[in-house]
């Protein structure tokens, strides 16, 4: 903060100062010493994220796999709902970091999701509305709420129209909303546009359930991104959920973990 | 100076009322474990105010407990608002059951504040009746100031019966002398007047009787804003609800216009021309009802939103394309089938305008109040139960753990003051939850080795490890781990008791479920998608 002051406020002073150390390696001549002052001047003064990208935060894991590095504003994203679990709770993550930095999301068309894990995994509930019925104007709904809920999750109830689906991601683009798609949950209601990120659960495996004993506590997941515009190679990474779980602790913690009532009777 | 001479109609026990219960029902509106409100019957048994709930049954056991909803009491509270606004424009609503009105201009106007008591005591009578509640009925107290009007609303005897007038008046300019006798509590600031009360200072009088400089030196601003009150003066005077002019512009077109651009020059004017009026009220439009009618008799209405402020220009090209649709369609014979011989402009959404600051880098600074109107345009679509919010609370079972509140509502508070964490609940799932949460149930079989089907014995024990687990009538995937049974057994002392045992379980498939048998049925409660 401090350091922006003094940038800005002593736009002469700043390069002045650095002037005679400056001038002796660039042969001694005034403005070519100044132009370094300038540069860093006009580095300090950019804004921070440029208006037209926008970007609304996600976990560092995520963001290491997102083409973008986070959640860019206007844009939608697909998550498929592929061979393994966990579709769900990864856009459940996608969602956290923006939400509990002010975002505004909305579900919709998700009668059964579990709003407990949603508050575990960090997205917070006074700023997530369930629209869990949309009925038949489901394609309405997400076009008034795209006006301005920050990210809208769909999990389209019936079959998309084309012209829907043109329609809700151009408003999407247009009000600088991000539209998440839950994939394929069934098998007629495809997204038939494009997304400009799409992915996918490639794997996952669970840590503390042993043969009777202990309980689910943590899981990897291995997702799979595919972009568009100089990222259409997949990427794949892993992640781990809840993130906050270090995998040696769950390993340890398994035979330590007290019996269940089964064992005991 | 005395205070605003104020009328001041009070419904007793309002929420009870609410709560659709006639009055010799004995009822006990709860919040929070305490009675916050009861009906006539129940406060013969001995139940009040501020009792812990088991206290009041323990007082009178056939008692009826209903929770407390403020927004309920309020919705049903409107009618009676309306009526008593239908007398006299500015009305103020403090709280559900409470209803102020200024009573200089109103009491002249029908010839005096008795006659004025009566008319708004029958109003709210015939309104609440309308509405299908049934209560004591109204009572009312005029005095000079809310705090003695309401205070003689409160005095105000129940009539034998129910013709004899509910209304207590105070002769003007005599309120101070009128509340002195009053107990000191009765300005409810428990802190200040227990204190008072130690002081020797028991009513109202006593206290009026202060030094206004010591008391403020003293008690500080709450205490002379009680001094005020207890001299008959205004707290504060009553906030009044104007209700919205008639911003309607419309424009006769002679002779009738067939084509669009004939009309759009009409509409631009009435456009500016409405801007200008709303602008000069400081309010801004957020919709707006486009109207017609034609030379033959039809009328035409759509309305249009905008997220910000509809400006001149906005409305102006919003009317032209709804002219366009209306005009052109008429070979289809959809739209207008003759020439357009009226265009109305009608604001039917306004807000005050805060003007709209966008955020430095781009964004509304409004963004909050955004996102409450989308959401409230869908609960338009789709009902107040459309558009929900969770909050989580205490429970067993992931589905029982979570609360749907309509948006809007009131997130009701489920953690003690002062703490984030909930308190611990016995028989809760331990690990993760469930991101898929099936209600109902999935059904399922669930069996061990040898192909049987895997119970649970009534002492919590398993009759063998799970093997394969079939969902839905689908195919038999192995069980690869689990862990369990957590037993519970909820309510076991009424009808509403329950019992059943729950397993994690990880599936050949690589997906989680949680899986429950209750009378000697397996099903799948969750999925950790």
């Amino acid at each position: 903060m401090f350091d922006t002051v003094v940038g800005v406020g002593s736009t002469d002073s700043a390069p002045r100062r650095s002037g005679p150390a400056l001038a002796q390696g660039f042969g001694g001549r005034d403005q070519d010493a100044r132009r370094p002052g300038l540069t860093a001047l006009a580095t300090r003064s950019a804004p921070i994220v440029r208006a037209a990208a926008r970007l609304l935060e996600v976990s560092p894991e995520l963001a290491e796999l997102l083409p973008e590095g986070g959640l860019r504003r206007g844009s939608t994203v697909a998550v498929e709902v592929g061979a393994a679990p966990g579709s769900v709770s990864l856009t459940l993550s996608l969602l956290a970091s923006a939400s509990v930095a002010g975002a505004w999301c909305a579900a919709v068309a998700i009668p059964d999701l579990g709003l407990v894990a949603a508050e575990e995994l960090g997205v917070v509930l006074e700023r997530l509305a369930l629209v869990p019925w949309p009925g038949e104007q489901w394609s309405l709904i997400v076009a008034a709420l795209i006006e301005s809920v920050d990210i809208v999750v769909l999990r389209p109830p019936s079959r998309v129209r084309r012209r829907d689906a043109s329609r809700l991601t151009a408003r999407a683009r247009e009000r600088g909303a991000v539209l998440v798609v839950l994939d394929g949950a069934t098998r007629t209601a495809r997204w038939p546009e494009g997304a400009d990120v799409r992915l996918e659960v490639t794997g996952s495996s669970w840590s503390g359930l042993g043969s009777g004993c202990g309980h689910l506590q943590g899981r990897d997941m291995t997702v799979t991104v595919t972009g568009r515009r100089g990222a259409t190679r997949p990427r794949s990474g892993s992640i781990r959920l809840p993130a906050d779980m270090p995998s040696s602790f769950l390993q340890d913690r398994v035979g330590a973990l007290d019996t269940p009532a089964a064992q005991v009777g | 100076m005395p205070g605003v001479r104020t009328l001041v109609v009070w419904y007793p026990d309002w929420p009870v009322v609410a709560a659709g219960h006639p009055p010799e029902v004995p009822v006990a509106v709860v919040s929070a474990n305490r009675v916050v409100a009861c009906s006539s019957a129940a406060r013969q048994d001995g139940v009040s105010q501020g009792l812990r709930r088991r206290e009041a049954q323990g007082r009178c056991p056939e008692l009826v407990v209903v929770s407390a909803d403020p927004s309920r009491d309020l919705r049903a509270w409107e009618p009676a608002v309306l009526a008593v606004e239908s007398l006299t424009p500015l009305v103020e609503v403090t709280r559900a059951g409470i209803v102020a009105v200024a009573t200089r201009g109103p009491s002249r106007y029908f010839g005096g504040d008795r006659a004025l008591a009566e008319l708004v005591a029958r109003a709210v009578d015939s309104a609440v009746v309308a509405a299908g509640w049934r209560g004591s009925g109204a009572r009312v107290g005029v005095a000079d100031g809310r705090f003695a009007a309401e205070l003689a609303a409160h005095a105000t005897p129940v009539g034998a019966r129910p013709e004899d007038l509910r209304a207590t008046v105070v002769t003007p300019g005599t309120s101070a002398a009128w509340l002195a006798p009053f107990p000191a509590s009765a300005l409810g600031r428990p802190d200040l007047t227990d204190l008072w009360a130690r002081l020797g200072l028991r009513t109202l009088g006593e206290v009026a009787a202060l030094d206004p400089r010591a008391v403020l030196a003293r008690f500080g601003e709450e205490g002379i804003e009680a001094h005020r009150l207890a001299r008959g003066l205004d707290e504060r005077p009553p906030a009044a609800r104007v209700p919205p002019p008639d911003l309607a512009v419309s424009a006769e077109l002679d002779p009738p216009a067939e084509r669009v651009d004939t009309v759009a020059f009409v509409a631009r004017a009435l456009a500016d021309e409405l801007h200008e009026e709303l602008g000069a009220l400081g309010l801004s439009c957020t919709r707006i009802s486009i109207e017609g009618e034609t030379d033959h008799g039809e009328r035409l209405q759509r309305f249009w939103r905008h997220d910000g402020t509809l400006t001149a220009g906005a409305v102006a090209e919003r009317v032209r394309w709804q002219l366009d649709e209306w005009l052109r369609s008429k070979s289809e014979g959809v739209g207008a089938s003759g020439g357009l011989i009226l265009l109305r402009l009608r604001p039917d959404e306004v807000r005050a305008d805060h003007g709209r600051q966008l955020g430095f880098w781009g964004g509304s600074a409004l963004g909050d109040a955004g996102v409450a109107r989308a959401l409230a345009r869908v609960q338009g679509m789709l009902g107040p139960h459309g558009v929900v919010t969770a909050v989580v609370g205490g429970g067993r079972d992931p589905a029982e753990q979570v609360h749907l509140v309509p948006w809007g509502d009131e997130r009701t508070q489920t953690h003690p003051l002062g703490s984030t964490e909930l308190p611990p609940w016995p028989g809760r799932l331990p690990g993760l939850a469930p991101a898929t949460v099936h209600c109902p149930a999935l059904p399922a079989e669930v069996r061990d080795r040898g192909g049987d089907m895997v119970a649970v014995t009534g002492r919590g024990a398993i009759s063998a490890p799970p093997a394969t687990v079939s969902i839905a009538g689908g195919r038999g995937l192995e069980v690869t781990s689990w862990a369990g049974p957590w037993p519970v057994e909820e309510r076991w002392w009424d009808d509403r008791a329950r019992r059943r045992a729950r397993l994690q379980m990880v599936l050949a498939d690589g997906s989680a479920r949680l899986l429950s048998r209750e009378g000697g049925r397996w099903g799948v409660d969750a999925t950790y998608d």
